[in-house]
């Protein structure tokens, strides 16, 4: 509190000072200005002075912290004296002069990638990013393109086979009608038969007697000559039929060239 | 009398030793007993029946069901996180957050404002490692959004991109790698580092299209077509577009960097020292050559 006080009267003397000096020497005021140009240009070098204010400062240090560590805490260069080998290193030299600037003694010309550096990082960018940007634009919309005409092509494609898909249930329905009176018609020609041949017995015969099993196979046969007969008439019915057209067609023709 | 107890008591301080933890008792009920498994409280076979597999703990492997196929060895192939590892995240930061900060003067809005003024805010933290790219400005406060400025992050969409052009201010999206984000996120660490500013690289090629879509305002797309995307989207949201030419602030607005550019006013190769106050730029031919590319 006390050194407060006299502080604030240091300041507030010099102050006044200075303030009475300018009001009583104001035809002189460029004078004073000089002065102090001058007395701030002369560098007193005074080797003892200099020796004196280190051992001064010294005997002040009574942190008995390691030099580098009290270094470190004043934001200046902790090790000014190299004494580890990593003290020599390219990354360790760079971070004092990003940390300590001009102070640390260091060239900042080792900031910059040094040749080796220099050609390892511009191998890898040839590696790492070897395409331009207007060939990875044009890359990249093609690829959406081609996805995009793919996955058209198969909506076409679906779409197409939808339309198509009525006829289909159709088909298969009638399939399966036309199956099933085939095997209803097989189904009552065999029965009629069986009833042919137990008329021709007169009694209830067993289906599965030998007997009739021949007489069945016998009719069967008769019946199958009497299908094929039927089918080899309507073939020729159907020849006929055609043979006639074309004759007609072919009068028609002669026709109209006339 | 009360005297007596009280010399009494003062005595026994002064007797006893320090209270510490091994002469003061454990809190109630924090310390179960040791329940020995001997006659009616577990006694006899000791829970493990009789006979069997369980009392001769000749136990089937855990996950075994009896000769049926596991449930552990049924999916040969669960590709639920497939190329996770891969996929960019860009942490939000919504129109409404934004507004606070510029109006709690945690960012300046008559500069322009990228990823460097949000994070330095302190209130936004980016982390590289996992795979965290940038900036995504969110929807949230779009109705309110009424000042103009110029922004620049990483991911935008269309609302965001019409609020800040009807509020007269300008947005461009653009991409960072990981090792601009790193000098980025901590600017006074990377300059202590004492190396140089490093150049921008280009984005992946799965991005690419969108940093070169005008409709996105991409950093590599075409000016011209950005015009005509903001008078599109003018139309689209039915606003009339504010004209940028006759703003007072139009040098601020329209400040973009190059694509190789990370910090604004900085070219990549300079060596900034904040102990000295000093920029310094290389002179030789070949890094100049390697910084300009």
């Amino acid at each position: 509190m006390l050194r407060f006080n006299l502080f604030r009267k240091f300041v507030s003397f010099h102050s006044r000072n200075v303030a009475f000096a300018n009001s009583r020497n104001k035809s002189t005021a460029v004078d004073i200005e000089k002065l102090d140009q001058d007395t701030t240009s002369i560098d007193v070098v005074d080797d003892e002075l200099k020796s004196r204010e280190e051992e001064i400062q010294r005997k002040r240090n009574k942190s008995r912290l390691k030099e580098s560590d009290r270094n470190f805490l004043f934001e200046k260069d902790p090790y000014p004296e190299p004494t580890r080998w990593h003290h020599g290193t390219l990354k360790y030299m760079r971070r004092l002069y990003g940390r300590y600037g001009e102070a640390s003694g260091v060239d900042p010309a080792i900031c910059w990638p040094v040749k080796e550096e220099l050609e390892e990082a511009i191998e890898y960018e040839q590696v790492a990013y070897p395409f331009t940007i207007p060939h990875m634009i044009a890359e990249a919309k093609r690829k959406r393109h081609e996805t995009e005409e793919s996955v058209k092509l198969r909506q076409e494609e679906i779409v197409k086979k939808m339309e198509k898909i009525e006829q289909m249930k159709q088909d298969v329905y009638n399939r399966i009608k036309n199956k099933e009176t085939e095997a209803k018609a097989a189904k009552e020609r065999k029965e009629r038969l069986i009833e042919e041949v137990r008329m021709h017995f007169g009694y209830t015969v067993d289906p599965r007697d030998e007997k009739f099993k021949e007489m069945l196979e016998k009719k069967e046969k008769e019946q199958k000559k009497a299908m094929k007969e039927a089918k080899k008439k309507a073939r020729e019915e159907n020849i006929m039929t055609k043979l006639l057209s074309k004759k007609a067609d072919t009068v028609k023709k002669d026709v109209n060239k006339q | 009398m009360g005297s007596n107890t009280t010399e009494k008591a003062l005595s026994m301080l002064r007797f006893l030793p320090r209270v510490c933890l091994s002469n003061i008792r454990p809190h109630p009920n924090s310390r179960i007993r040791d329940k020995r498994g001997r006659g009616q409280h577990g006694g006899d076979k000791h829970g493990c029946g009789n006979k069997g597999s369980g009392q001769r703990q000749n136990y089937m492997r855990l996950g075994y069901e009896t000769g049926n196929n596991p449930f552990y060895l049924r999916f040969p192939h669960e590709p639920y996180y497939q190329r996770h590892h891969l996929r960019r995240e860009y942490p939000p930061v919504s129109l409404l957050q934004l507004l606070k900060f510029i109006e709690l003067n945690r960012i300046d809005h008559t500069k322009p404002i990228d990823l460097v003024s949000v994070v330095n805010t302190g209130l936004y933290k980016l982390l590289p490692d996992q795979r965290q790219y940038g900036i995504q400005l969110t929807d949230e406060g779009a109705d309110v959004f009424n000042l103009k400025i110029n922004i620049e992050v990483q991911y935008a969409t269309e609302v965001v991109i019409a609020a800040i052009e009807k509020a007269g201010g300008v947005i461009t999206t653009a991409y960072y790698d990981q090792h601009s984000l790193q000098c980025m996120l901590n600017t006074k660490k990377f300059f202590e580092r004492g190396v140089p500013i490093p150049k921008r690289m280009m984005p992946p090629p799965d991005a690419i299209e969108y940093y070169s879509d005008p409709a996105k305002r991409g950093y590599l797309a075409d000016p011209d077509k950005i015009s005509e995307e903001r008078l599109v989207l003018a139309q689209k949201y039915g606003y009339s577009l504010p004209e940028i030419e006759k703003d007072p602030s139009y040098d601020m607005l329209t400040e973009r960097k190059d694509p190789r550019q990370i910090f604004y006013g900085l070219h990549p190769g300079w060596v900034v020292n904040l102990r000295d106050k000093a920029i310094l730029k290389p002179q030789d031919e070949e890094l100049l050559k390697y910084y300009a590319n």
